[in-house]
């Protein structure tokens, strides 16, 4: 079943022209990545895919509906890039809010809520009002909203900001035990080792256009290519300095 | 110890100093300091404004006095004004003291709200919400409007009017004639060349305190400052009717020692000021109630 | 309850929190008590008995304090949201922009209304305390219309909020209603005396503008006036009613086609 079905979309802010004739699908049970350089596209595409605004052309659906309508949002879960929460609430209270906006019952709010904060590893700090929170704790408190009404499908904007080595792992775990529940994640990374080790397929941005989407498995059983090559290949960015001189084909010494 | 308690403590320790000095510098440089002479602080700060700031308290004391309701004709300043020289002349004239006329118009209790046109329904809420009558305090709910007179007074020593209105209340309203002395006294030590307090603590003294002797000195007092500043052109006519109402207690007390000569002089001053002031009127007929007529 | 109810009820208790978190409404009190402590106990002219000014200062401040409160929590309804970015996993959940307006309003407007029940019980007291009289009908009808007097200045600043920078909608918003507190009744005497287009201009503005002066009903309280009507109060909460209705249908015009 195609999740997320985006068909020769495109959006214009003005001169630019942020996402240049899309298209690609999502099925459902699949971790897909988004990836691509600062400006790109990826985040146009992320708020056209929740309904933020309209594509100027092209057709954008989730579930087989429009994002734009509010019924269709029940089963998106979203994380945003950068974690900022309302400073005056603790995570409990972040929670119950956000589940009151998808219209749970209480007694759901608090159930999921005291899963969810444990799962995340906020129990200790579930008392402190959010303006006392690391970083990664609050990239941790937005995971755990995004997760609050049992979406289908999530949509996370770059995750693994701010995390921790550790946090990378359990989230790497969390992520791989979603899929196993059949949900569908779709994010956005610069990470391309972590893309390359959890991803089930990926797609590549440039300047608004598509430029390569195909199967993590394809990548890495081509002995002779890693994700970050594919990568560098495709935005038609020479090696690095540092790698001059080798062959293409050999590895870095 | 945390950051924030550490602010805690410097800001007491900021606040304590800064109060720690305002008291030690005056008491050190006792003398050296530079002043601004015969000026405050406030003065300095409001300059011209202040004279008008405190108008503006005295309005509202107005306001006040007449339950809220703003811009009505008449004022307790009217009324201070008149009330002593109508209540005596009449007296003077053998006339029963309380047929003088009074300063208030109580004719208008409560007055219908004004025309509202047609079809203005924010004009007609308005006029619903707002009070349009007036009533006016009496009694001892005057003392509501004393804070705002004090604080007339406090801002401007220049606003007589704040004086006298505070004063009349005082003496006249609350049965409290010594406050109101020690006000008009504080008022004339403050601005000696106004003759309005002097004259209207002539009458305190004369009509509640029954000082002769204080209340006869004070029109004095009050005649001679009308003699100095008359040259002020703008209050000419003001000063004019205030000489002439001085002139009148003068005659009177002169009268009461049985010093009729006296009385003719002051007679022959107030027909060379106003020959058809009231002023005139009265004190020909004191002389002529003594028996004696004016050749 | 209606899922609708529910999101309302949620994001309304969002604003109601944070006023009561920031601890802005402690330092008011305290302000409100330091100022008027010393005019209780003054005595002008070694005369006591004077109690109207006290009231008056009073409700001056309880009026001051409501409007900013009132503006200053409905002036940061969607600004830091834009700014913080938490105005995207709002509208992720399956929840309407209407109704996110709707649930914005209705929590500044319970922060605000909650702020200045306190303010009123207060003053209530207070005045009974001292004259004896425990809140007489004239207090209550200040209340209610004081009510809906926050109701048109949390629509307006909900609307600048979304079409302003907070210090220019505060700025705006501020210099408007006090301007009509103090010239709203004047301004049919002010049109009439002007020429084109100063009469023009001031006549939209009575009639169009928001007549805040309605709701103001301190001089019946401080000077012992008798309650107005009935009919007019909800007259007066009708005209509240029906311009902070306008206001947030412009408000959400200008959200729907708001981009972040």
């Amino acid at each position: 079943m195609e999740v997320v079905k985006l068909e020769q979309v495109s959006k214009t802010f003005g001169t630019v022209k942020a996402v240049n004739g899309l298209s690609l699908t999502v099925r459902q049970g699949e971790i897909f990545g988004f990836l691509g350089t600062n400006g790109a596209g990826k985040t146009t595409t992320i708020k056209m895919l929740l309904g933020f605004f309209r594509p100027d052309s092209g057709r954008v659906s989730v579930f087989g509906q429009s994002p734009g309508d509010p019924a269709a949002r029940r089963a998106i879960g979203f994380m945003p890039e950068t974690a900022y929460y309302y400073p005056y609430l603790n995570v409990r209270e972040l929670l119950a809010f956000y589940g009151g906006l998808c219209g749970m019952a209480k007694a759901d709010i608090r159930r999921r809520s005291g899963e969810l904060v444990a799962r995340v590893g906020l129990e200790e700090a579930g008392g402190r009002l959010l303006r006392h929170y690391s970083k990664g704790m609050l990239q941790r408190a937005g995971i755990a909203q995004a997760l609050l009404h049992d979406p289908d499908l999530l949509i996370l904007d770059e995750p693994l900001t701010g995390l921790d080595p550790l946090a990378r792992i359990q989230f790497r775990d969390l992520i791989l035990d979603l899929r196993r529940q059949g949900k569908t994640i779709f994010f956005s990374s610069h990470d391309l080792s972590e893309s390359e080790l959890i991803c089930d397929r990926v797609a590549i941005l440039k300047q608004g256009s598509l430029v390569w989407c195909g199967a993590v498995g394809e990548v890495a059983g081509d002995g002779q290519q890693n994700l970050e090559r594919i990568f560098l290949k495709m935005l038609g960015d020479a090696p690095a300095r540092a790698t001059a001189g080798v062959p293409e084909g050999e590895d870095r010494p | 110890m945390s950051g924030q308690r550490l602010q805690l403590w410097l800001l007491l320790f900021g606040a304590g100093l800064a109060v720690a000095l305002g008291h030690a510098i005056p008491v050190c440089f006792e003398g050296r300091l530079p002043q601004a002479r015969g000026e405050d602080v406030v003065s300095l700060i409001l300059g011209d404004a202040r004279l008008e700031l405190s108008r503006a308290l005295g309005e509202k004391a107005e306001e006040y006095f007449h339950g809220g309701v703003r811009n009505v004709n008449c004022t307790i300043h009217s009324d201070a004004g008149g009330h002593g020289h109508e209540e005596h002349g009449a007296e003077a004239r053998g006339e029963k003291a309380g047929d003088a006329q009074d300063g208030h118009h109580h004719g208008e209790e409560a007055r219908a709200p004004g025309n509202v046109p047609a079809g203005d329904v924010w004009q007609w809420i308005d006029g619903q919400v707002h009070v349009q009558a007036h009533r006016e305090l009496e009694g001892m709910q005057m003392v509501e409007v004393l804070p705002w007179f004090w604080a007339a007074c406090r801002l401007s020593a220049k606003n007589t009017q704040a004086y006298e209105s505070s004063a009349y209340v005082l003496a006249y309203e609350l049965g409290k004639p010594e406050e109101g002395v020690r006000l008009l006294e504080d008022g004339i030590r403050k601005d000696p060349a106004k003759p309005e307090l002097d004259f209207f603590l002539g009458e305190i003294y004369f009509s509640k305190l029954r000082d002769m002797r204080r209340a006869e000195a004070c029109f004095v007092s009050a005649r001679e400052k009308c003699l100095v500043v008359q040259r002020d052109a703008a209050r000419a006519e003001e000063l004019l009717r205030l000489r002439l109402r001085a002139v009148f207690y003068l005659g009177y007390f002169a009268k009461q020692r049985g010093d009729l000569d006296r009385v003719r002089l002051y007679l022959n001053e107030a027909e060379s000021l106003a020959p058809q002031h009231n002023t005139v009127r009265d004190l020909r007929v004191l002389l002529e109630n003594s028996g004696t007529k004016n050749q | 309850m209606s899922p609708r109810v529910c999101q309302i009820k949620a994001l309304a208790r969002l604003s109601v929190l944070e006023l009561y978190r920031r601890k802005d409404l402690i330092v008011v009190f305290v302000l409100c008590a330091v100022i008027l402590l010393p005019l209780m106990v003054f005595t002008p002219f070694g005369v006591s008995g004077a109690s109207r000014y006290v009231n008056e200062m009073a409700l001056l401040l309880v009026w001051l304090f409501s409007l900013v409160i009132g503006l200053g929590v409905s002036a940061r309804l969607f600004p830091p949201e834009f700014e913080s970015r938490t105005i995207y996993p709002m509208l992720s959940k399956p929840v309407a922009r209407g109704t996110i307006l709707v649930g914005k309003y209705a929590g500044a407007l319970a922060a605000s209304v909650s702020a200045l029940a306190v303010f009123y019980v207060a003053y209530g007291l207070l005045a009974g305390v001292r004259q004896g009289v425990w809140f007489p009908a004239v207090l209550v009808q200040a209340f209610v219309l004081h009510i809906g007097f926050l109701a048109v200045v949390t629509a307006l600043g909900l609307l600048g909020s979304l079409v302003l920078t907070p210090s220019a909608n505060l700025t705006m918003m501020g210099l408007t209603v006090t301007g009509m507190l103090f010239f709203g009744q004047r301004l049919p005497a002010l049109a009439a005396a002007q020429a084109w287009p100063g009469r023009t201009v001031l006549t939209l503005l009575h009639w169009f503008g928001p007549h805040v002066e309605f709701f103001d009903l301190r001089q019946r309280v401080v000077h012992e006036w008798p309650s107005i009507g009935w009919e007019v109060c909800l007259a007066v909460l009708v005209y509240a009613a029906g311009y902070a209705a306008v206001c947030l249908m412009l408000a959400a015009f200008a959200f729907r086609n708001k981009r972040f």
